[in-house]
């Protein structure tokens, strides 16, 4: 428990340390963004006044000194008030509503098959040294791991939706559909969450693999397994049991910086199947130097990288005894 | 009287009880690059029911080989490539891999040397006997674990330590309950693999003195395995010795550690300092074992024998019975050099 | 210290005997070497649109043309120069950071090691792409030198942790002690005694960091963040998929750059991968005894020639 605790203190040092990195940034940047965006949206800003304040509130001006200016912001933070979008003339956390449960649902999906996918093939790759799995899973999902996020998702774009048309190649359900609690709906939704579903195991199944395989063989060779063949255990046991639950343990570890870089991935594939997530939303906004929302998105980002290693962790206690006692 | 070819009769100075296990010729390989290794070479050992047999020698030299391959549990990519094993009448070699699980710990069962580790990490004690029972037969959970109890007690530890995982025992502990979990189907073998030298010398006594408790109870034919001959004096009725994947010398304990045959075994002798009596001069063996990749011709332990001749690097020594009625691979057996 | 001059060379050979990292260090030649030679191979310029537009590969366009009419294998072969460049440089700015910090946490401990995990950490944990994109975003524009400049001073975190850890190891062993019993100032026994034993995984990491630059870079581009009159691999699926080249069907305009990124990835991770089994035994698949004999007899040919 006290393990749990320390790494809690550490995500809420974290999250801190992002919010005053969002904080700085602006104001460390060359040049002034301020302008940039008067120059752009000015008749916006004449049209709101209030906008101007909330601006310079969270990009930074000489009216008000930093000492000043990083409490109000902190703030602002605390009340959930993020500001206000100019493309989409919404407030930002209400577009944050509309567009986190599309990508919280990719990512799920797509990253627990992965890992599940990905772990259990390294499993049997390593159990069966020079077999079929260890031979043609392996180089397959390793070379896949190559292709970075955006090409494989354009060829499968291209090869599968376009040419084959297998599959729905964007948006995460049809333009007619009303969104609501239907089965249509759901399976709507499936159908069109497919292709990236698919591309998001291609890309990051690899690792997974790669990760529990090579700790597998380690772990096959440990005292404890051979005892449990002494003992007349089945295979199958011995190899789910004994050596794959103690092998898991250490590519959970290693699952903070992956799921940072996961997140990379899930914007690019997002924009590539124009799928209405955070990511599509970022981009755009960055674009458009929406700076309001590109600020807010890169909070919400960074605590949902956190709350994903906080359930992690969670799940690690779970799974290794040896940790409560600590 | 040496009978170059025939059968040696390995269960020479054995107690009365029939023969349990027969070893016979026993290849085990290695392959490594340009060809392979063979960790043993040609090993024949009987042992009987109810016998204490120490099998001992130096690191490498093929012991715990020898005990991975009555169980069939070697680690690849080692493999058994000739010879037979025979277990009360069944072909172990031949067992089919259900019989095989089957045959294994209801028949024979091994204790590891650093049994600390033979225990899973993340799975609670209790579950562990659990495991074992359901994997020999169709056995309720309940009863499962009453029968782990009575185990654990046996061993004198306190049950209720069934719901601990096994980084909470000790390391002492932890030995007991691998050697409660070898003897809960009752095999009539147990292989004790150098079970004793990762712990401490005194825990290294109360655990002999309660396997020979455990022995004298349950009747079991016990494999000792390891590279401390003085623990075996004491300890076993027929003592083994073996050096570069072959078995040097076999007899009755005492007689064997009065009166060594077998150069090598007169060295180890040498090389343990009594604890009690006079103080004898240290003398170790010269040189170091041989790589098996390329053994020496003839007696592979010629290049650091005192009694070594010209016959010795070119004609193979048998294991072949002395003048003493005990069994020595040597050309000069029991001459002092 | 002789001991570690006469070990460098030995890598690189183990490498080549290995059948992974040798495709990974054939492929990555061929490619740099295809990058650097670029003039010699095709007479086109990336930047001039002096080609039959949207013509798929041929023996005349080997990797096709735009809707523009520039030549998409000369985009490539020059485009290179820039997505490798800035690459390299970026993965040296992340190294330099990487290394010191690590090598100065696990020599220096108390609370200059518990200052620099904590940082390490937190980048850890800050998911890089998002980053990158917001600093994109209040920058006017990303040349070349900015790219490099931020995707180096953000993917430090990684190869930080994992050289401080070695570090941490390697400190407690005699030959440091030595040197600082000797007197060496702390520099001196971080940059001359414990790096130099190091090489091999600063190597590897140089290599990780690699391509996680060539990956970054490009995605930047991709989503319209670099500059887009630059050429590079990057920018050319920016402009592939803004040009609506997919629903033309012009497939060459999209393929040939994302192979030309997934490939150079692919050799530097198929190195990891032999560097992988060459320092685990345990990991190397079985191999024929016949096959082994035959390959190093290939690779040792040459040698006795001299």
């Amino acid at each position: 428990m006290r393990f749990l605790l320390r790494r809690l203190v550490f995500y809420v040092i974290a999250l801190w340390a992002a919010i005053t990195l969002n904080f700085l940034l602006p104001r460390l940047m060359p040049g002034s963004p301020l302008d940039g965006l008067i120059a752009n949206y000015g008749e916006q800003i004449r049209s709101n006044p209030q906008l101007l304040q909330q601006l310079k509130a969270s990009l930074g001006s000489a009216d008000e000194p930093i000492w000043q200016a990083y409490p109000h912001y902190l703030g602002d933070i605390a009340t959930g008030d993020f500001g206000r979008s100019f493309a989409k003339q919404a407030p930002v956390g209400v577009i944050i509503g509309n567009t986190l449960p599309w990508s919280i649902f990719l990512v799920g999906v797509g990253f627990l098959l992965s890992f599940v996918v990905g772990t259990t093939l390294g499993m049997l790759a390593a159990w069966r040294r020079g077999g079929i799995t260890d031979n043609v899973a392996t180089p397959v999902l390793m070379t896949l791991q190559s292709f970075p996020a955006f090409f494989l998702s354009l060829v499968a774009v291209y090869f599968l939706g376009l040419k084959l048309g297998w599959f729905p190649i964007q948006h995460a359900y049809s333009n007619d559909s009303e969104i609501e609690f239907s089965a249509s709906f759901m399976g709507d939704a499936i159908r069109h969450a497919q292709l990236p579903v698919l591309v998001i195991i291609a890309i990051s199944a690899g690792g997974w693999l790669l990760g529990m395989r090579n700790v597998m063989i380690t772990t096959i060779g440990e005292d404890y397994v051979a005892f449990a063949h002494a003992k007349g255990l089945s295979d199958r046991r011995v190899m789910t049991q004994y050596a794959a639950r103690n092998a898991i343990l250490p590519p959970l570890t290693g699952f903070a910086s992956f799921f940072a870089s996961a997140v990379g991935g899930l914007i690019l594939v997002e924009v590539v199947f124009s799928y209405p997530g955070v990511g599509l939303t970022l981009q755009q906004a960055a674009l458009g130097h929406d700076y309001a929302v590109v600020q807010a998105l890169l909070l919400v980002l960074a605590l949902c990288v956190l709350v994903a290693n906080f359930i992690m962790d969670c799940l690690y206690v779970v799974l290794d005894p040896r940790v409560r006692s600590a | 009287m040496t009978v170059a070819n025939a059968p040696v009769v390995t269960s020479v100075g054995a107690g009365t009880g029939d023969v349990l296990v027969e070893i016979e010729g026993l290849v085990v390989e290695y392959p490594v690059s340009g060809g392979s290794v063979r960790a043993v070479d040609d090993v024949s050992l009987a042992i009987r029911r109810g016998e204490i047999v120490g099998l001992a020698g130096e690191s490498g030299c093929g012991k715990s080989t020898v005990a991975h391959s009555l169980l069939r549990i070697l680690k690849p990519p080692g493999e058994i490539t000739g010879g037979r094993v025979v277990f009360d009448g069944q072909d172990v070699l031949a067992l089919a891999p259900k019989q095989l699980r089957q045959f294994r710990w209801r028949n024979v069962s091994i204790v590891f040397q650093s049994a600390m580790n033979s225990l899973n990490p993340v799975m609670k004690v209790g579950d562990q006997f659990v495991d074992m029972f359901k994997a020999h037969g169709h056995v309720r959970k309940s009863d499962a674990l009453r029968r782990s109890a009575e185990l654990m007690e046996l061993v004198g530890i306190d049950p209720s330590r069934l719901r601990a995982y096994p980084h909470e025992l000790s390391g002492g502990m932890r030995q007991r309950v691998v050697i409660a979990m070898a003897l809960a189907l009752n095999p009539e073998l147990l292989v004790m693999d150098e079970p004793t030298t990762a712990l401490d010398v005194v825990v290294q006594r109360e655990i002999l003195r309660e396997i020979e408790v455990l022995q004298r109870e349950l009747g079991f034919a016990v494999l000792f395995i390891t590279h401390d001959l003085s623990l075996l004096v004491e300890f076993s009725d027929r003592i083994a010795i073996m050096y570069a994947g072959k078995v040097v010398e076999l007899g009755a304990a005492r007689e064997l550690f009065d009166g060594p045959l077998h150069p090598y075994t007169v060295g180890l002798m040498q090389s343990f300092p009594p604890l009690s009596g006079e103080r004898l001069r240290l003398t170790g063996i010269p040189g170091s074992p041989p790589d098996l990749r390329d053994p020496p011709p003839g007696c592979r332990f010629h290049p650091r024998c005192p009694r070594a001749e010209r016959r010795c690097s070119t004609d193979e020594p048998q294991l072949t019975a002395s003048a003493h009625g005990r069994l020595a691979a040597c050309h000069f057996p029991g001459e002092v050099a | 210290m002789s001991n570690v001059r006469r070990r460098v060379p030995e890598p690189i050979r183990l490498l080549l005997a290995n059948p992974k990292s040798r495709f990974g260090i054939i492929l990555l030649v061929v490619i740099v070497l295809a990058v650097i030679a670029a003039p010699l191979l095709t007479s086109h310029l990336p930047t001039e649109p002096d080609s039959l537009p949207r013509q798929p590969p041929s023996w005349e366009y080997p990797f096709g043309t735009t809707d523009q009419g520039y030549n998409v294998f000369a985009q490539v072969l020059y485009g290179g120069r820039v997505s490798l460049g800035v690459a390299a440089v970026a993965s040296l700015i992340a190294m330099s950071i990487a290394i010191t910090l690590g090598l100065l946490a696990a020599y220096s401990g108390g609370w200059v090691d518990d200052v620099i995990v904590l940082l390490t950490n937190i980048f850890l944990v800050i998911p890089i792409l998002p980053l990158l994109i917001v600093v994109s975003s209040f920058l006017e524009g990303t040349g070349p030198t900015s790219m490099a400049l931020i995707i180096g001073l953000t993917s430090w975190a990684i190869e930080t942790r994992i050289l401080r850890g070695q570090a941490l190891s390697l400190r407690g062993r005699d030959f440091i002690l030595a040197a600082k019993v000797a007197g060496e100032s702390t520099p001196r026994v971080v940059f001359g005694e414990l790096m130099p034993n190091m090489l091999s995984r600063i190597a590897a990491g140089f290599a990780f960091v690699f391509v996680q630059a060539v990956f970054y870079e490009a995605a930047l581009e991709f989503l319209g963040f670099g500059d887009a009159n630059q050429v590079s691999w990057g920018t050319i699926l920016f402009w592939a998929t803004n040009n609506s080249t997919l629903l033309t069907g012009e497939w060459w305009h999209f393929l040939f750059p994302g192979l030309a990124i997934s490939l150079t990835i692919l050799a530097i991770v198929f190195i990891n991968y032999g560097i992988d089994e060459l320092s685990d035994p345990r990991l190397r698949q079985p191999e024929s005894a016949r096959r082994r004999r035959w390959l190093t007899s290939m690779l040792w040919r040459p040698k006795a020639a001299t």
